[in-house]
């Protein structure tokens, strides 16, 4: 199963409909859930609570990527330097596909390629490593907006461990979105606007950055 | 034992990592400056030279990327910078030394907007890495 495969179906809990096609309904895709509140030009409804520690946000991550590690990935040892790292968390080794490394170029896929090297602690002592389902939900990202070739975007690790992309718009204006295993945070200077949405308004989400790179 | 608040007179630096500073593009993270007791380090007493070798001396030889810049900053500027922001916040520095790095201080507050760090990273002076004598 692809990366994508993963995230429609063991992350979202759903396939993604075709472009091609008409939307399904919000009762279709979640079943037994209501529509999140969500303002068209502002994502503001569904932001984290502010009071949330980092340490809190920590916990959940660690709880979550060990949950999608037992479920979706399978574990295998990892080769660093040469030789097989003990007691490694990680599963398979990270990879991106055709789209998102077309996307990041030749730059960002080796940034990636090192980022997924580093290891807890990397950068001078605080630094989590790479989160796989950071990657999973990176690539998702890419696969439906591969105009954002033209924005060259560029590809960076935070501290928790998540990949980010960043890049300016059309009016120069700062966009930076960093791919939380359960959520998306993001900052898009030209609205002022950043916050942290769930993964369970993906869709729409996307169609907010469309909005911002069409 | 409460650490001793810099003075608004002193700089401090923030080393910047390879994975938060896409030179090719030329872009930064606010990855940056975003987060809680963010490290930095003072210029009193040691030298840029002498903290990239600190530097060096805990990423050379591993898998985890280099320090490439070092990004200066005076502490009042930082404090201004924090208070006039539309989410405003008293941002202090503290010294911290350690023992591979006696200039160690941290900002002990959450930064946690994003918008609040690129400001200051725009603030910052950048030195890039220097060769050890």
């Amino acid at each position: 199963m692809t990366l994508i495969a993963v995230l429609d179906t063991s992350v979202l809990g759903y396939g993604w409909a075709p472009r091609n096609r008409a939307p399904a309904r919000w009762e279709d895709l979640f079943p037994g859930g209501e529509q999140e509140n969500l303002d068209s030009k502002s994502l503001q409804a569904v932001i984290t609570p502010e009071g949330q520690s980092f340490e809190a946000l920590q916990e959940e991550r660690e709880r979550t990527e060990s949950e999608a590690n037992t479920v979706s990935l399978p574990q295998r040892p990892r080769k660093v330097r040469g030789h097989w790292a003990e007691n490694s968390p990680q599963a398979d080794p990270v990879t991106l596909g055709e789209t998102a490394i077309r996307i990041l170029g030749e730059n960002g896929q080796r940034r990636f390629q090192e980022f997924t090297r580093y290891q807890a602690g990397w950068d001078v002592g605080r630094g989590a490593p790479l989160s796989p389902r950071s990657a999973t939900i990176l690539e998702a990202f890419l696969a439906r907006l591969p105009g954002l070739a033209t924005y060259q975007p560029s590809i960076f690790l935070t501290h928790n461990g998540n990949l980010e992309l960043g890049w300016e718009d059309s009016g120069g204006s700062a966009i930076e979105i960093e791919f939380w295993p359960d959520r998306i945070g993001y900052y898009f200077e030209g609205l002022d606007e950043e916050g942290t949405v769930r993964l369970e308004v993906f869709p729409q989400f996307i169609e907010k950055v469309r909005s911002l790179i069409s | 034992m409460p650490r001793v608040e810099c003075s608004p007179e002193e700089n401090v630096v923030r080393a910047i990592h390879s994975a938060q500073w896409d030179r090719a593009k030329d872009r930064k993270s606010s990855a940056i400056f975003t987060g809680k007791d963010i490290s930095v380090s003072r210029l009193y007493g040691l030298g840029l030279r002498e903290l990239f070798a600190i530097f060096h001396e805990q990423l050379d030889g591993s898998p985890n990327g280099t320090i490439i810049a070092v990004g200066e900053i005076n502490v009042g500027e930082l404090q201004r910078i924090g208070r006039e922001h539309q989410y405003s916040i008293e941002l202090t520095v503290e010294q911290d030394p350690q023992e591979g790095n006696p200039a160690h201080a941290v900002i002990p507050q959450e930064i946690k907007k994003r918008g609040l760090a690129r400001v200051i990273i725009e603030a910052l002076i950048i030195h890039g890495d220097l060769p050890a004598t």
